[in-house]
């Protein structure tokens, strides 16, 4: 993998516009930039398709493990009013649509930082925008004619809609007040449109309860029998409202089994299940003894890089990111800083639609923590025989 | 397949306007036997309801974290933890079971209603169940179907057609509105 300086395409922000990605500039930073790209090989890419694949696998053996281990699902603190739920919603097979590996890839090894199983954004970037800027530089001269990306998410998401909505509306809710969720939940109601569902959008505020406890849309009191939500689950589960996901859980994507995998606890579990896997860092419940290598303490429920703290190897301090998680149990993993390029640290967040790798979108930052202030840079690859 | 070859977009951010159905009265029989049912009608259409009213009545029965609870609604001895049993009516041999912490109970499923559908409506088959100090057979929901075994008519646009009751007031709004997604 290597770092290509690019000329930006003129009118980029006007084009992303047009397409909807109106937050390509967030919180007064650039968070879309193309006047560079990352470029991989073929076999790179191979590589990182398997990998996410592989590590689906492991995590469905985890799935498996937390729901038949008796005071497993307490470790993970899913409420216990829940865990009837989440075993019936994984026994009886409800479909997952899709997640995003975070991984470290450097000198052919990849590792996994977590899985952002439940509420992963960026993902319109990664589909829609990453490869319209590839065909336009293709278009422009400015890539190789058999540059490829690997990107199959758009279809993928079209593909598994359709089955997870059955012949349901699907209510499509998030956060209108936070952009790029509501711009995910956007592009998702784009997909389902095409597959020919039924969509109501709705502002997680507008999401009701009736007396007898079921979900509904607040403003007209329809009855949600299908709902995408970017509402976290662990946040549901916690609500005044959590007593109606009793009767309407099962009604949810993400199924509530995701609450195991959209946990950190996930990581010293797969350690567990798996000690020494090549795709994993070592990682544990319990803070590491005094002579341990440096590490990484992380809270279950952290999002977007906050309350992380890293230690050295004599046990101190030597950074905490802060932030508004951490008041539940953290875990504890190896501290593997991700390869750093000429402008900053690259996480690649590999994705998972309907249990198949469907792409991956990289993130740069100068920090070794990639926060949502993370810049979105493309890639693109190009097939061996090509590249001669 | 690894690239997209194109991709379409129709309109990012469309609204949507709900759908609205008038309705139509439509056929159909509450049942609590799959024998009882074959004598009016088709014995493979009664399999095939009841098995979708099972499956029904295993996704959205209501559920109680108290058994009184329960019972208080459906009456005494008509409640068990959820994923005991999937019988109809004789469920009963179930209901000693002991829940385990964490269970929640549901009300026994007292029979099913026939599917049935015209050319552009329909009515779905689904559990019924009796409430505490009445007569009669209720969905899930409280609206009630018939007031006893046999065949019966439905609108096809009313709460009873589906399980449960497609509008409602809502008494609660909001709860999940307060949070931070992104990850």
């Amino acid at each position: 993998m290597r770092r290509v300086d690019l000329p930006e395409r003129p009118d980029w922000r006007a084009r992303c516009e047009q397409i909807g990605f109106d937050w390509h500039t967030m919180y007064g930073a650039a968070y879309w930039t193309e006047s560079y790209a990352y470029a991989l090989s073929e076999a790179e890419i191979d590589r990182l398709d398997d990998a996410t694949a592989e590590l689906y696998g492991l995590c469905m053996r985890a799935v498996d493990v937390a729901c038949d281990t008796p005071g497993l699902l307490d470790k993970l603190q899913i409420p216990a009013a829940l865990h009837d739920l989440v075993r019936q919603s994984w026994r009886e097979g409800d479909k997952d649509l899709y997640g995003r590996f975070d991984l470290r890839f450097e000198a052919d090894q990849i590792k996994l930082y977590e899985f952002n199983a439940d509420t992963p954004t960026g993902l319109y970037e990664s589909s829609v925008v990453q490869w319209l800027w590839l065909e336009e530089q293709r278009q422009a001269g400015l890539l190789p004619a058999a540059s490829d990306q690997f990107n199959s998410l758009h279809e993928r998401l079209c593909d598994a809609l359709p089955v997870l909505a059955g012949n349901k509306t699907l209510y499509m809710a998030s956060a209108h007040a936070a952009r790029e969720d509501e711009g995910t939940v956007d592009y998702l109601i784009d997909c389902a449109q095409q597959a020919g569902i039924r969509t109501v959008k709705l502002d997680a505020a507008d999401i009701g309860v009736c007396a007898e406890n079921w979900l509904r849309d607040a403003r007209d009191g329809q009855l949600i029998q299908r709902l995408f939500k970017l509402i976290p689950w662990e946040t549901m589960a916690r609500s005044t409202m959590a007593p109606t996901l009793l009767n309407s859980g099962r009604f949810l994507i993400e199924p509530a089994w995701k609450m195991i995998l959209s946990n950190k606890g996930l990581l010293p579990l797969l350690w567990e299940l798996f000690p020494g896997h090549e795709l994993l860092l070592a990682a544990s419940w319990e803070r590491p003894a005094g002579d341990a290598a440096a590490y990484v303490e992380k809270p279950i429920f952290s999002r977007e890089g906050q309350n992380i703290r890293i230690y050295s190897t004599d046990g101190a301090l030597i950074q905490d990111t802060g932030g508004e998680y951490g008041a539940e149990r953290t875990i504890f993993q190896e501290y593997a800083p991700p390869p750093k390029f000429e402008t900053g640290y690259v996480v690649i967040g590999s994705w998972i639609v309907a249990g198949q790798p469907a792409g991956i979108c990289l993130r740069e930052d100068d920090g070794i923590v990639t926060f949502n202030l993370s810049r979105f840079v493309p890639h693109y690859f190009v097939k061996e025989s090509d590249n001669a | 397949m690894r690239r997209s070859r194109s991709i379409k977009l129709l309109f990012m951010s469309a609204s949507v306007v709900a759908l609205t159905a008038c309705g139509e009265e439509i056929q159909t029989g509450v049942y609590d036997t799959v024998e009882r049912c074959a004598l009016e009608n088709p014995v493979a259409e009664c399999e095939k309801s009841l098995a979708a009213a099972r499956q029904v009545h295993e996704e959205t029965a209501p559920r109680f974290q108290a058994k009184e609870d329960c019972e208080q609604e459906f009456g005494p001895g008509r409640c068990e933890p959820s994923g005991v049993t999937g019988g109809v009516a004789g469920g009963a041999a179930g209901e000693q079971q002991q829940a385990s912490a964490g269970s929640t109970f549901i009300p026994f499923m007292m029979g099913y209603m026939l599917a049935n559908s015209l050319r552009s409506s329909s009515v779905a088959a689904q559990p019924v169940y009796q409430r505490n100090g009445a007569s009669g057979f209720f969905t899930g929901t409280g609206s009630k179907v018939s007031d006893g075994l046999g065949r019966t008519m439905v609108n096809s646009a009313s709460s009873v057609a589906k399980a449960p009751a497609m509008r409602a007031p809502i008494v609660a709004r909001g709860g999940f509105s307060s949070y931070s997604a992104a990850s």
